[in-house]
């Protein structure tokens, strides 16, 4: 064993029992205590290990820590990131305060921990399977962006509301473009997808290509029967979308409040690491899981402000993405003005003020899924041993 | 039980798709000479080396899923010599690293390829533009200098190019004289004399390794590799993975453009040059002094002086850029034709299937069962006796 080895072995140790004293910490100060057998870890899991630990106690901290140095990081990024040491080689990648490393590279051990830990939390409750629409019943058809078409779709139909007749009365959802698309993004992710945000708006603005379910106007003039029975809701607000909802159809509805952009990521980092091993389903599961982990212990949070946060798309595709607002809330506002169409809510909503959201540097936003990791993991590793 | 385990880790760009071809394609061969090169199919050790690495890629990693398992099993219940190559393994952690060496029984033995930076960091950016990277030669260039190495692509290059680390995390726990390091010949050296070194090293017959096929890795000059880079921009997103690889690795590169290299080889700027020998001459001094064995001579991973000039891949010259694009139009064209026919070719079998389907369809056996089972819909009875008959006969359709 090197000398390096042996201070390894022993802030290892240090951590192992609960310490959280940093590296530099940690080599200043005069320690004694025997090392315990340290693996071949790197400085990621290490520091890891010691954020866990300054969120405070937990049972059998040891094995978690155990468990955490053992997981190597996932996928693509530094390689065996090492601990400043005054000897050190001159090659391999340059030693950085642990401290000071960067939440990705953090986040490529964490999720992979998460990853071990969800599958063994208990199932997340199933959701409500639509009673299917009784014949006698009056029918409501609910189009429009996937996170908010969706969840009020199955709300009616388990309420016994078909959703299918040519006199249905019909909603059309307007969403504002960013907003539509953050849903969209969070829908995919719970259905398993590993997407990232940034990759997910690439996609659609090189191509142009705008979700048909975002195109109000065009859901509206395809909607058949007379105009009067299309009710156009502008959605920007949600409770007030639903409210409205709930009085067209005659149903309490309600619309589950929108996931924080943190939790959408974290759970796509969940999917990414277990996307060789499972189906979408069982992704959807184990992120299904993890939500209600999140759900149950408040101190989940990013601490972002909450749900219903602003999203904003990445900067090299705020230009496409102002423009296809712009260019779906004119639509809307022309079938309005055409007429005919019961219109709830102000148009003008569909375009927000522009916001910055998550469009902060990289690093920020990587920072706030990490911290969520962290508490996720301590969530569940105490709900795991806390049962034993 | 294998006797020896020969883990073959990189690193890339140093013939390796040839040395794999060669062996794959002469398991038989090898193994009469009591060699094993566990592998169902070309890739399979690759899609090993992914699963070993928890790497994803582009969608293979679904495939990998248990594939290190799968081919240490067949290597462990070899006899004699194993062989277990891909250039990817060189990045694996000292976790990794340890993963694999307790999954084999035999007596490990790491080789390495290794050339020298100037060759290979041209080779690393042109290998990035045909993995669709638009990444420019200069930005390249400073993100692998940058000593924080913030970036995916230096972190990569250096975690597949940096022989001492490479060799610490796989040799670490070995005697060195199990650490094998196989350099490069220098430019005008024999075609031969790197599989001859690699033969002796793993105790094979040389003529096998002379086999390379055509898996070596297509060659691109400057002008070549910044139309393809230029591509890469036009066709970043809109066009699918598995057409890129068809159209443009596959067909544009690896059949085309790379086959005769009509611009400028790809150099290094003086500036980087002078960069590289520094480092390689560092790797040299430590390598040096840890007692490996050698096939061939250290100081061949030191750069030569360099005779040919820099030219610019960010800065074509648009004479020989319009020359090579007119190439790759040409081979485009006549690939879309060639395509075209076989098109052609399946419209006339699918007619043909039509009008056999057609005459079945004629026949009166055919239009009183279609009556019967039309009839059947409006009929209650007629509906239940058709469901008891399709129960009884077990499936709702005849074999074709």
């Amino acid at each position: 064993m090197t000398a390096y080895d042996d201070a390894v072995a022993g802030w290892y140790t240090h951590l192992h029992g609960g310490g959280t004293d940093t590296w530099a910490r940690w080599l200043n100060a005069d320690r004694s205590e025997p090392a315990v057998s340290a693996p071949r870890t790197t400085a990621v899991q290490l520091e890891l290990v010691r954020r866990l630990g300054e969120l405070g106690e937990l049972p059998r901290f040891g094995a978690l820590a155990e468990a955490v140095v053992a997981t190597p990081a996932f996928g693509r990024g530094s390689l065996e990131m090492p601990l400043p040491w005054p000897e050190a080689p001159t090659y391999g990648p340059r030693a950085v305060p642990p401290e000071d490393l960067p939440a990705g590279e953090l986040l490529r051990v964490a999720a992979p921990v998460l990853a071990r830990l969800v599958p063994r939390l208990p199932e997340a409750p199933p959701r409500p399977a639509p009673a299917g629409g009784r014949w006698w019943r009056r029918a409501v058809t609910v189009t429009g962006p996937p996170a908010l078409a969706g969840p009020l779709r199955r709300q009616l139909l388990a309420a016994g509301l078909r959703d299918r007749s040519r006199n249905a009365t019909r909603i059309v959802l307007a969403a504002p473009f960013e907003q539509a698309m953050f849903g969209l993004w969070s829908v995919r992710v719970a259905e398993g997808a590993s997407v990232r945000w940034s990759r997910f708006w690439q996609i659609r603005s090189r191509a142009d290509r705008v979700p048909p379910a975002f195109n109000a106007a065009r859901l509206a003039r395809l909607a058949p029967g007379p105009h009067d029975r299309t009710h156009l809701v502008i959605a920007a607000d949600r409770d007030l979308a639903a409210r409205t909802v709930a009085e067209l159809s005659g149903v309490a509805v309600d619309l589950p409040p929108s996931p924080e952009w943190a939790e959408v990521d974290l759970r796509r980092r969940l999917n990414r690491v277990v996307e060789a091993t499972t189906d979408p389903p069982r992704r959807a599961a184990l992120g299904a899981r993890l939500a209600a982990l999140l759900r149950e212990h408040p101190e989940c949070s990013s601490g972002s402000g909450g749900s219903g946060e602003s999203v904003a798309p990445p900067r090299a595709e705020r230009a496409w993405a102002v423009a296809t607002g712009i260019r779906l809330a004119d639509d809307v506002a022309s079938l309005v003005a055409t007429g005919g169409y019961p219109v709830h809510g102000n148009p003008a909503d569909l375009l927000g003020a522009p916001d910055p959201g998550v469009d902060a540097p990289v690093t920020t936003t990587a920072e706030r899924t990490l911290h969520l990791a962290l508490v996720a993991v301590r969530a569940a590793w105490a709900q795991l041993e806390g049962g034993r | 039980m294998a006797e020896r385990v020969y883990l073959h880790v990189g690193t890339p760009k140093t013939g390796t798709s040839g040395f794999q071809h060669a062996l794959f394609t002469q398991r038989k061969e090898l193994a009469a000479a009591g060699v094993t090169y566990p592998a169902d199919r070309f890739d399979g050790q690759f899609l090993a080396a992914l699963d070993l690495m928890d790497l994803p890629w582009g969608g293979l990693e679904r495939e990998a899923s248990g594939a290190w398992d799968r081919l240490t099993a067949e290597a462990n219940s070899a006899r004699g010599r194993v062989i277990i190559s891909h250039e990817i393994l060189g990045r694996a952690s000292r976790m990794q690293v340890d993963r694999a060496l307790s999954s084999l029984d035999g007596e490990a033995h790491i080789v390495v390829t290794a050339r020298d930076l100037a060759r290979q960091l041209p080779a690393e950016w042109q290998e990035n533009v045909k993995h669709r990277r638009t990444i420019r030669y200069a930005d390249f260039l400073d993100a692998l200098r940058d000593p924080g190495r913030s970036r995916e692509i230096a972190q990569w290059f250096w975690g597949v190019q940096e022989l001492p680390d490479i060799l610490d995390r796989w040799g670490g726990s070995l005697p060195p004289e199990r650490v094998h390091v196989v350099t490069v010949p220098p430019p005008g050296s024999p075609r031969t004399l790197l599989g001859d070194r690699l033969a002796a090293t793993l105790g094979l017959d040389a003529a096998v390794l002379h086999t390379t096929g055509d898996r070596a890795n297509a060659s691109l000059g400057v002008a070549e590799s910044a139309l393809i880079r230029a591509l890469n921009e036009r066709l970043d997103v809109v066009l699918p993975n598995q057409h890129y690889r068809q159209f443009v690795r596959e067909s544009l590169v690896h059949q085309n453009l790379g086959v005769t290299r009509e611009s400028a080889r790809l150099t290094l700027p003086p500036d980087v040059h002078a960069w590289a020998t520094e480092v390689s001459r560092s790797w040299v001094e430590v390598l040096a002094g840890r007692g490996y064995t050698v096939a061939g001579d250290l100081e061949e991973l030191v750069p030569a002086a360099q005779t040919l000039p820099f030219v610019d891949p960010d800065h074509p010259d648009p004479e020989q850029l319009s020359q090579v694009g007119l190439r790759a139009l040409a081979a485009s064209v006549l690939e879309s034709a060639r395509l075209r026919d076989v098109e052609i070719e399946l419209h006339e079998v699918i007619d043909d299937l039509m009008r056999q389907l057609d005459e079945a369809h004629l026949t009166r056996l055919y239009r009183t069962r279609e009556r019967l089972v039309s009839f059947a819909d409006s009929n209650p009875v007629a509906k239940a006796g058709l469901a008891g008959y399709r129960r009884l006969r077990g499936r709702n359709s005849r074999p074709t």
